[in-house]
């Protein structure tokens, strides 16, 4: 399945992202393949106001099926919660091990 | 002839605006001058506390896109696009409107070209109106809990005073050099602004004096609480070219009064000389800098 995850950096060995709506990057990456493309977020971290909400639409908008984030906002968690995408915590892991643990079932759910 | 419109504000909350506002407005009332009060502290309206008041109650609501009305075209996103807020956006292929973000323009609602956007009203807030047993009109906006329209329902008491044609209207700013304090003060004739001889005192009013220049308004000063407190509010004022137009002493008797509810101008012995002199001292100046202010 294809996932968001919220990254500082440009590739797997990057830690994930301490903040949801003003992250660096989102990696979009298929779990089976490990393939993935790289997704500036840079519109949202500069706006002022709704970057939760952006940072939504923009990984709606690409298809994922699921975010794994550091912790969410409010804003954020209403958006995802219309857009049907679940949110999945895993602050503090590497981008790689947050997938593997996704894919064990390890993480828990941001939004329940 | 048109009203003299007064506004009493502050950098820092708690100095004594809503103190000066409405004893003001009493002494400015037994002078026989027709005068309207108008709280626009919308957030945490106080005015009213100190009077009988009757009030006649007008909601005040916002238009707000909803939609759409239909199947919107593949991968169209005008109405998003059109958004200055980021308040529309398309998830699963629909907009989805965010109302704390919507500025109520309706430029989505214009942007769609497939009609399916319209505007409903929702509520924000409310506006009351009526007469104090003072004898003058008291006009107040309140912003519902939850909501975050301040400067609409401050616009919208605004202009319900207005209505009242007084000779005199006095407004009670929010504290704060933000949104609400700009809406509350643009385009009114003096600024009065209310200070402590304390350091937050001091450097809230700097703010707001940075704020009266901005919008091009005359400035004068009251200091409260005058003989507590060890800054030099008179230095500062002396520099920047800003008259202290007067100075209310350090009485717990006054802070015991107003706790209660009371006019200091009706219950404190002093009260009624502080805030006719207080008139006085400003209302020549009002008049002097009115010519200056260009007509909106």
């Amino acid at each position: 399945m294809k996932i968001a995850v919220c990254s500082e950096g440009n590739d797997l060995a990057a830690k994930v992202d301490n903040r949801f709506g003003r992250t660096s990057f989102f990696l979009v990456i298929d779990t089976d393949s490990l393939d993935f493309e790289v997704i500036s977020n840079t519109e949202n971290q500069n706006g002022a106001h709704g970057s939760g909400i952006g940072a939504v639409e923009l990984i709606a908008g690409l298809g994922a099926e699921a975010v794994l984030a550091p912790e969410l906002g409010p804003a954020a968690a209403g958006a995802l919660r219309i857009a049907s995408i679940p949110a999945y915590a895993a602050g503090g892991l590497t981008v790689a091990d947050a997938v593997s643990a996704f894919k064990r079932g390890e993480l828990t759910r941001l939004d329940a | 002839m048109k009203p003299l419109k007064l506004a009493v504000a502050s950098g820092k909350g708690g100095t004594g605006k809503t103190l000066v506002a409405t004893n003001l407005a009493v002494a400015v009332s037994r002078l026989n001058k027709t005068v309207v009060l108008v709280d626009c502290d919308v957030e945490a309206p106080n005015d009213h506390l100190f009077f009988d008041f009757d009030a006649n109650t007008e909601v005040v609501e916002v238009p707000i896109p909803e939609g759409p009305t239909g199947e919107c075209p593949r991968g169209c996103t005008l109405c998003r696009d059109a958004c200055r807020f980021g308040a529309i956006r398309i998830l699963n292929g629909k907009p989805v409107v965010f109302p704390d973000l919507c500025h109520n323009c309706g430029a989505c609602v214009q942007a769609c070209t497939s009609g399916l956007l319209l505007e409903v009203p929702i509520r924000v807030g409310e506006t009351r109106s009526g007469s104090t047993n003072e004898g003058f009109a008291l006009v107040m906006g309140e912003l519902d809990v939850g909501k975050m329209k301040a400067p609409t329902v401050i616009d919208a008491t605004r202009s319900r005073a207005g209505l009242e044609q007084a000779e005199v209207m006095i407004l009670d700013a929010p504290p704060g050099a933000a949104c609400s304090a700009v809406a509350t003060l643009h385009v009114v004739d003096f600024l009065l602004l209310v200070t402590e001889s304390t350091v937050f005192g001091l450097h809230d009013l700097e703010l707001m004096v940075e704020l009266g220049r901005g919008l091009g308004l005359p400035m004068g000063v009251i200091v409260n609480r005058d003989g507590s407190g060890s800054v030099d509010i008179a230095a500062y004022c002396y520099r920047e070219g800003i008259p202290i137009v007067g100075r209310l002493p350090f009485d717990r008797r006054i802070a015991a009064l107003y706790a209660k509810g009371e006019l200091i101008v009706n219950s404190h012995p002093e009260g009624g000389e502080w805030f006719s002199e207080l008139w006085n001292s400003l209302e020549s100046r009002i008049r002097d800098a009115m010519p200056r202010r260009s007509a909106v």
